[in-house]
């Protein structure tokens, strides 16, 4: 389990609220003054006390910067003034002094949301090893087999009768806005198989299928459903239909919610 | 709004898009306009002290708004481009998106996550601030002690208005949510 430090002065004006794990300091000089500071620095770019003179000519936001990241320690910077120019200059201190964007430290500068930047059960339970990447913990914005899957489902269900689907998955699809726009023949050769070939790349079936595997978070289970979606593409398109095509829809859409990560 | 749906793909826009967003909504609005508008009014009411060249310097600040209004305008204008799910993949070889799938898909999006009802509402408190800003208009021309008393129920508004375009922002899906 790694040990997480958070220095934060406004804690209580966050949208979002760190694990009670997570200690929330809400000065650098009380950083510093820790005689153990954990494995990852959580660090508010905008602390008032930040471009204070430390030593060595470093600002006190650059020395905890610099002290957090020794041997496997990693740091995250959060929020920030503006961007623009403190960014930059934070980039090129941490990077004077050998440390590696994405290897060593984050700087997520403007962010509405940490919790949706970082994974950070993931980073509380991590093992902390030699030469581990901070970037491993950050959030991304979907895995591309599985969003284009959910996207060809969803735009399938569009083009279908719409009265063949439950409540749920109506409403998964946006509601009777998304239907009255889906309507009127848009969607109606969708259900061939062909769309969906050239969109998952037509010669690979089993590539689709290593890509989905590799994908797919490894705490979630399988689902029946996308599997016998791929094979319907590929093998038997009598069996693309739209009840299977509405259970795969919701696997994929619990998927990317849980998994927030669909490469960019 | 464009949808982007005949459009080449734009990793240049989904970055300038965070990087408007960031500077009108982080930069300049919680971390300069908002505080101004609220010291402002602690000076009115005699919770804080401030002099005249105080007052001016955090007036300018409001008066930044017709600055940032273009920053709106293009934000919602780009939006669908910039966090569309379809975009994302965009740029992406093993995804030749067929065109009637790419209209479909992004219009469910757009439905899905009320997208254009978000676009209304900060099109509607950009006009609101539109009018807050004339309202102003005569204490922000002489930005002194004496006039910020007049001044106050604009500046209320101004603030009420500022934390709802940040609301409205941050409802906003995050870029490839499906």
């Amino acid at each position: 389990m790694a040990t997480i430090i958070c220095v934060d002065n406004r804690k209580r004006e966050r949208p979002w609220q760190l694990d009670p794990k997570i200690a929330t300091l809400s000065t650098i000089d009380a950083y510093l003054a820790l005689s153990a500071r954990g494995d990852v620095l959580l660090l508010h770019g905008g602390q008032p006390e930040g471009p204070q003179d430390a030593r060595k000519g470093r600002s006190l936001l650059i020395e905890a910067l610099i002290l957090a990241c020794q041997g496997p320690g990693r740091a995250v910077v959060f929020s920030g003034g503006e961007p623009l120019v403190v960014r930059d200059l934070i980039r090129e201190q941490l990077q004077g002094a050998g440390l590696t964007e994405g290897e060593h430290f984050l700087l997520l500068s403007a962010i509405s949301n940490l919790k949706e930047e970082i994974d950070l059960p993931a980073l509380m339970n991590l093992t902390v090893q030699p030469g581990w990447r901070i970037d491993s913990v950050r959030r991304r914005t979907a895995a591309p087999t599985l969003l284009a899957l959910a996207l060809l489902s969803q735009a399938t269900l569009l083009g279908t009768d719409t009265t063949q689907l439950d409540d749920a998955t109506r409403t998964l699809l946006g509601g009777a806005c998304a239907e009255a726009r889906g309507a009127g023949g848009d969607g109606i050769g969708l259900l061939s198989p062909v769309a969906w070939q050239e969109v998952l790349g037509a010669s690979a079936r089993d590539e689709v299928r290593s890509k989905i595997e590799r994908e797919w978070p490894p705490q979630m289970e399988k689902s029946d459903a996308i599997g016998a979606l791929v094979t319907a593409i590929y093998e038997t398109p009598a069996a693309f239909e739209v009840p299977l095509i509405a259970r795969a829809f919701r696997e994929l859409d619990k998927v990317l919610a849980a998994k927030q990560e669909v490469r960019v | 709004m464009s949808t982007s749906a005949v459009e080449a793909p734009s990793s240049w826009v989904a970055g300038e898009w965070q990087r408007r967003r960031a500077e009108l909504t982080h930069d300049w609005l919680q971390n300069r306009a908002l505080p101004h508008a609220n010291a402002l009014l602690a000076i009115t009411n005699g919770a804080v002290r401030g002099d005249d060249a105080a007052i001016a310097a955090m007036s300018a600040v409001l008066s930044e708004w017709r600055d940032r209004r273009d920053d709106v305008a293009w934000l919602t204008e780009h939006v669908v481009e910039a966090l569309s799910p379809v975009n994302v993949l965009d740029g992406d070889s093993a995804f030749v998106f067929d065109e009637q799938l790419r209209v479909v898909s992004e219009r469910a999006w757009i439905c899905r996550h009320r997208v254009e009802e978000t676009v209304a509402s900060i099109r509607t408190i950009a006009f609101d601030l539109d009018r807050i800003l004339a309202a102003l208009e005569p204490f922000l021309r002489r930005p002194q002690h004496s006039r910020l008393v007049a001044a106050a129920p604009a500046l209320i508004a101004f603030a009420a208005a500022g934390r709802a375009l940040v609301e409205a922002f941050r409802s906003f899906p995050r870029r490839g949510a499906l």
